[in-house]
């Protein structure tokens, strides 16, 4: 669990130095783009292209395995519910052993090709908050016209998270010391092993409340409600050339997937 | 006898049927999954025996209505009754934190058992649930603001995040949070008709609802924008969601009972810090 020591990972390298809103357009072009196609022989490039910029950002692979760990299942997932769904769309090529299922070349296609839907934004985002800092975050959404407090509503939930995720583990381990169960019986027993320690952590995030309500407070919060920065993003040649490509690449995609029909399966 | 005591007896057994009944169902849901096996369940076989356009028919009231109550209170304005009422939540500096540490806790939950996979891509086992009709019922709005982007975020972190997570994740657990903080008149529950609104609307009720409204969105936009055929969106999603919810939300009352007074001493009790116009 890499993200409990927090997400951005401070390095010096292109991408940390592209400006925060391109990346928020690049992911969000991802999310789009993804969406087009249902032929994997499209989809998969596009996912293979976030890794170029996670080789490029230094990401580490520990950080992008929460992918590949859930891949292998996802596929077994895929292929369980679209090869029997689309088993009368095109030409049968044959039927699934044990369980006589027909399956078609456009079925196979089609679950191969979910995997890489399900995991492109999932590693875009990754690699998104490894090499964008909260205070850029933060900027990038009120830019992108996100009330302010909206936007800061996001970053301190995502600051605070490993903060909570540690606490929960210091009051686990101090009430499994004392004799808590948390392995055995039913799925009841389990979750209600769950009970001495959210309470605590509870209690802790309500003290937290005041105390970071206060710091908020001691900062002028909402004083005034234009809000500014000591940092402003500021675009440069690197990110208008960045940004440019994304434009041409989403819109000269966009002319293929529907002018032309590039990128779907046909029966 | 006061007749406050007399209402108060009158709900008792009420109360004690609407804790049986949430209990039953959640306890005959998780333990037939357990015996029977996925592939067998009984409940998944129920909710299959219904074809997919009735669900997406039948269901499809639910999402507009639960669509539209998410802006309704964005725009300032709540139900009180069957009135569309004005309100003003604060959203100084103590509802931005309450929020935005409630996105954190629930987020941190949610992620930290984001390997426990049900439908990959799709939903998880996640007892960190026990939180989102507790916050709702404590914190009002910010608390179901809190929960929705927490869940954003949980998803973001554990590899789930996609189409579904905005279009049905967000609003069907803002859903989660919501419909115990307008229908449970007392988190302290210290009455009994508290057990039996929380019960019947805030563990079945929202339970079902943030199922059947996430399922809907990933059925009518299955292929196009999401990955879950609609058959599996009805047949397995929609019941792991309800049996999910349901077993964490049990539990729920006993944070409530020992919370509640600490929440309002501190004056974070949403019904201390809005002012309806």
């Amino acid at each position: 669990m890499s993200w409990v020591y927090g997400l951005y990972i401070p390095r010096s390298t292109i991408i940390h130095r592209i400006d925060a809103r391109v990346k928020t357009i690049w992911v969000a072009f991802y999310f789009l783009v993804i969406a087009f196609f249902n032929d994997p022989t499209v989809s998969i490039p596009i996912f293979l292209s976030i890794y170029l910029f996670a080789i490029l950002g230094r990401v580490p692979i520990k950080r992008l395995l929460v992918v590949f760990a859930f891949f292998a299942s996802s596929t077994i997932v895929s292929f369980a519910s679209w090869i029997p769904y689309y088993g009368n769309v095109g030409q049968p090529i044959g039927t699934l052993p044990f369980l006589g299922w027909p399956y078609t070349r456009y079925g196979i296609l089609y679950a191969i090709n979910v995997p890489f839907r399900i995991f492109t934004p999932v590693s875009a985002i990754a690699v998104y908050f490894s090499t964008t800092k909260p205070y850029d975050m933060f900027q990038a959404l009120m830019k992108f016209k996100l009330p302010y407090k909206a936007a800061a509503i996001e970053s301190i939930a995502l600051r605070f998270m490993p903060v909570m995720y540690k606490e929960a583990i210091e009051i686990q381990e101090a009430q499994m010391s004392r004799g808590l169960e948390l392995q055995k019986g039913n799925i009841f027993k389990r979750i209600r092993g769950y009970v001495p320690i959210f309470i605590p952590l509870m209690v802790r995030m309500l003290k937290m409340n005041i105390e970071l309500a206060m710091s908020l407070e001691a900062r002028c919060f909402g004083s005034k409600k234009i809000r500014t920065f000591l940092y402003e993003l500021r675009m440069k040649w690197p990110d208008r050339i960045m940004l440019a490509g994304i434009i041409f690449t989403f819109v000269g995609l966009a002319i293929l997937r529907y002018g032309y029909g590039f990128g779907t399966l046909n029966p | 006898m006061t007749q406050e005591k007399m209402s108060e007896k009158a709900w008792i057994v009420p109360a004690a049927a609407a804790f049986i009944v949430a209990v039953a169902i959640a306890l005959y849901m998780a333990w037939t999954l357990i015996v029977q096996g996925t592939p067998k369940w009984e409940v998944r076989a129920f909710f299959g025996s219904l074809s997919v356009s009735t669900w997406d028919i039948v269901v499809a009231p639910l999402w507009i209505v639960g669509t539209a109550l998410f802006f309704l209170e964005l725009s300032g304005r709540t139900l009180k009754g069957f009135k569309i009422v004005k309100y003003s939540v604060r959203w100084d500096s103590v509802d931005l934190a309450t929020a935005a540490l409630c996105a954190a806790v629930y987020g941190g939950g949610l992620a930290a058992t984001g390997g426990l996979t049900i439908i990959p891509g799709s939903t998880w086992i996640r007892p960190a649930n026990i939180f989102a009709t507790l916050f709702g019922m404590l914190f009002g709005i910010p608390g179901a603001i809190g929960i929705a982007v927490g869940n954003l975020l949980a998803d973001s972190l554990a590899g789930f995040l996609g189409w579904g997570s905005i279009g049905g994740g967000f609003i069907g657990n803002f859903l989660l949070a919501y419909i115990p903080y307008k229908l449970v008149s007392d988190p302290s529950f210290k009455r009994a008709k508290a057990w039996f609104e929380y019960y019947l609307f805030g563990a079945i009720g929202s339970a079902v609802w943030c199922a059947f409204y996430i399922a809907w969105f990933l059925a009518v936009t299955s292929g196009t924008l999401t990955t879950l055929p609609p058959l599996v969106a009805w047949g397995f999603f929609a019941p792991f969601v309800i049996v999910n919810n349901a077993i964490a939300f049990i539990f729920t009352p006993l944070l409530g009972i020992v919370l509640y007074p600490l929440v309002k001493s501190w004056g974070l009790f949403w019904k201390d810090r809005i002012t309806y116009k």
